[in-house]
């Protein structure tokens, strides 16, 4: 049998994601992608794959995962909280932002996304999965990518490219990735169509994430917009972090499955930079809005770039000890975390 | 084909706005409502950027009256891009590459198309009229968007056109012929939406299995041919067997 990564539960909505397909969007077909590729890009880094691999994207709780090879080295990153190891003697946990070794028969119980929306799971030497259209992304609109362009359910077998881990040594990541509190806009291309107030309660008040929210879009409840003239504009191609406004005047934030084209007016559009901290915004959380201009907004990106870029060298080795669920009750796991930025 | 078809427009009506979606794109607005020559020059323009190996030009998004292009500011900078496409604005367009026709197979109204005898008794046509007017006229895709392979088929006739339906449809079955609007489309999977549902064709619009781009490109060309359940079962089996339709390049 193959090396792989059995589901037993497939919790919540969890998905095979990479960086998403480019390319394909005046065909219809949207981007997909991590919702935070730069935890993604972590959790590979981690597993010593390149950044942009296909890993789990874990979006809520009860995902097990059973080990049907001989070992593998996984690593998690972004919104997580300690990995539960259950094995015949000595149960474990596994920290995230921490390489750690799983072996044959060891179920591995995630827990739901830590003060935020999602994380990752990645695999040293990656996942056996086809690319479709240039990604092996799940889109499970158009049923494309990951396994059969579905959520992972029950008995699922991610098949591994390696059926033993190597025997490199753990690694940890000084990183953060929070949620973030405050996400920095550009004025959007249908400015036009909002009243100077839409712009004064869009920088003044707090908007929180509404339930219904998904990978296409975070639906953001709070002041309604109010808008200069009515009706639609004539479709448009839609980008990523785009605050769209239905008739309603509660934006919708747009995500990794947007539709690439849309009718609904735009007001803003969240800045590159911050693109991958809106992804780790989770229903119930309250986020605001500051404005930005564009020279600052490509220099704040040039300098998110940067620090991605950096992130394979701040690298280090972990201790060698082995993790008990008793040790990490004792200890301070967030003490002597860095933020990261450089 | 007929001579206003070719007609591109010329560089003096191509003087569009330029909107900032972010640092990392920009939406060029041609101006408000559908023209064929306007629509025909973005779709080139879009051809032209794909075709140009502009270091850090990403994709772009044609629409019906505007272009959306993603690019990565920190390899090629706004101005550059803009620079990039007023040139292309500037250059005489010409005929464009050959634009290919495709003929689409359709059952017309019964099961394949419930809304038809509705549009029928709005248009004040019977349905085999309503049925043939939609099969009249040559569409222009002058969009793909919604869905992967969901093309935007514009100008349909004056008489067939309708706002979309007050309650969209749970579920609309993959290969649907719709209506809404002045535009027609046919449904490349099943999904929900809003569109009158007049007919039905067994031509798959995107098998990902076997290509790796849909049947129809913006600028392509459709009319629709109105079969019966039977040949639709032949052709439907043929579709199983690897079939697919060919398109007629018109020069």
């Amino acid at each position: 049998m193959r090396p792989a990564l059995t589901i037993v539960e497939p919790g919540f909505a969890a998905t095979i994601q990479d960086r998403g397909r480019e390319g394909w969007q005046r065909f219809g077909v949207p981007v997909s992608g991590a919702l935070d590729p730069e935890a993604l890009a972590a959790a590979n880094i981690l597993a010593g794959n390149a950044p942009d691999s296909a890993a789990i994207e874990v979006m809520g709780a009860g995902l097990r995962l059973r080990v049907d090879a001989e070992s593998v080295t996984l690593a998690v990153a972004g919104c997580a909280a300690p990995v539960r190891i259950e094995r015949e003697r000595a149960p474990s946990s596994a920290e995230p932002l921490r390489s750690f070794m799983a072996h044959r028969g060891e179920v591995l119980r995630f827990p739901p996304p830590k003060n935020g929306a999602v994380y990752y799971i990645a695999a040293a030497g990656g996942f056996a999965i086809s690319a479709v259209l240039g990604s092996r992304s799940t889109y499970t609109r158009a049923r494309l990518g990951g396994i059969e362009g579905r959520v992972l359910r029950a008995g699922d077998a991610i098949a591994l490219m390696r059926g033993t881990a190597p025997g490199a040594p753990p690694l940890l990541l000084d990183a953060r990735f929070d949620a973030p509190e405050k996400l920095r806009v550009m004025r959007g291309p249908n400015a036009d169509y909002f009243t100077e107030r839409a712009f004064d309660s869009l920088l003044g008040a707090a908007y929180t994430v509404a339930p219904a929210s998904d990978r296409m879009g975070l639906r953001l409840e709070g002041t309604a917009l109010d808008r200069a003239k009515p009706g639609e504009v004539s479709p448009q191609g839609t980008t990523a972090g785009a605050l769209q406004v239905p008739p309603d005047g509660q934006p919708i934030l747009l995500l990794p499955d947007r539709q690439t084209t849309g009718g609904y007016p735009r007001i803003a559009t969240v800045i590159g930079a911050d693109i991958a901290a809106a992804g780790r915004l989770a229903a119930g959380m309250a986020v605001r809005f500051a404005e930005v201009g564009r020279e600052e907004a490509v220099a704040v990106l040039k300098a998110r770039a940067e620090w991605l870029a950096a992130l394979a060298s701040c690298l280090r080795p972990a201790p060698d000890h082995a993790i008990t669920a008793e040790r990490l009750l004792g200890e301070n796991l967030i003490g002597g975390v860095t933020s990261g930025e450089i | 084909m007929p001579a206003e078809d070719r007609v591109v427009a010329p560089p003096s009506l191509l003087n569009p706005e330029v909107y900032d979606c972010g640092e990392s794109a920009i939406l060029v607005d041609f101006g408000a409502g559908y023209s064929k020559s306007i629509s025909l020059a973005i779709l080139q323009i879009s051809e032209r950027l794909h075709g140009s190996h502009l270091e850090g030009y990403r994709e772009s998004i044609p629409a019906v009256t505007s272009l959306t292009i993603s690019y990565d500011p920190l390899v090629l900078s706004k101005e550059r891009l803009v620079a990039a496409i007023e040139s292309a604005c500037a250059t005489p367009l010409g005929t464009g590459a050959a634009s290919r026709l495709w003929i689409i197979p359709c059952v017309y109204g019964g099961a394949s198309g419930p809304d038809l005898g509705d549009i029928a008794r709005a248009a004040r046509l019977s349905e085999t009229e309503a049925a043939g007017l939609h099969a009249s006229e040559t569409y222009v895709v002058s969009m793909l968007g919604f869905l992967p392979g969901f093309a935007y088929l514009v100008e349909l006739p004056e008489r067939l056109r309708v706002p979309r339906r007050a309650t969209p449809r749970a579920r609309i079955p993959a290969g649907s012929i719709a209506i809404a609007a002045d535009m027609t489309a046919i449904y490349p999977l099943e999904s929900p939406g809003g569109w009158h549902l007049i007919g039905w064709t067994p031509v798959p619009m995107w098998d990902m299995a076997r290509r790796d781009e849909p049947l129809l490109r913006p600028g392509d060309r459709v009319r629709f041919r109105a079969i019966d359940a039977g040949e639709s079962e032949t052709l439907r089996a043929r579709v199983a067997e690897g079939w697919m339709p060919k398109p007629e390049d018109v020069a």
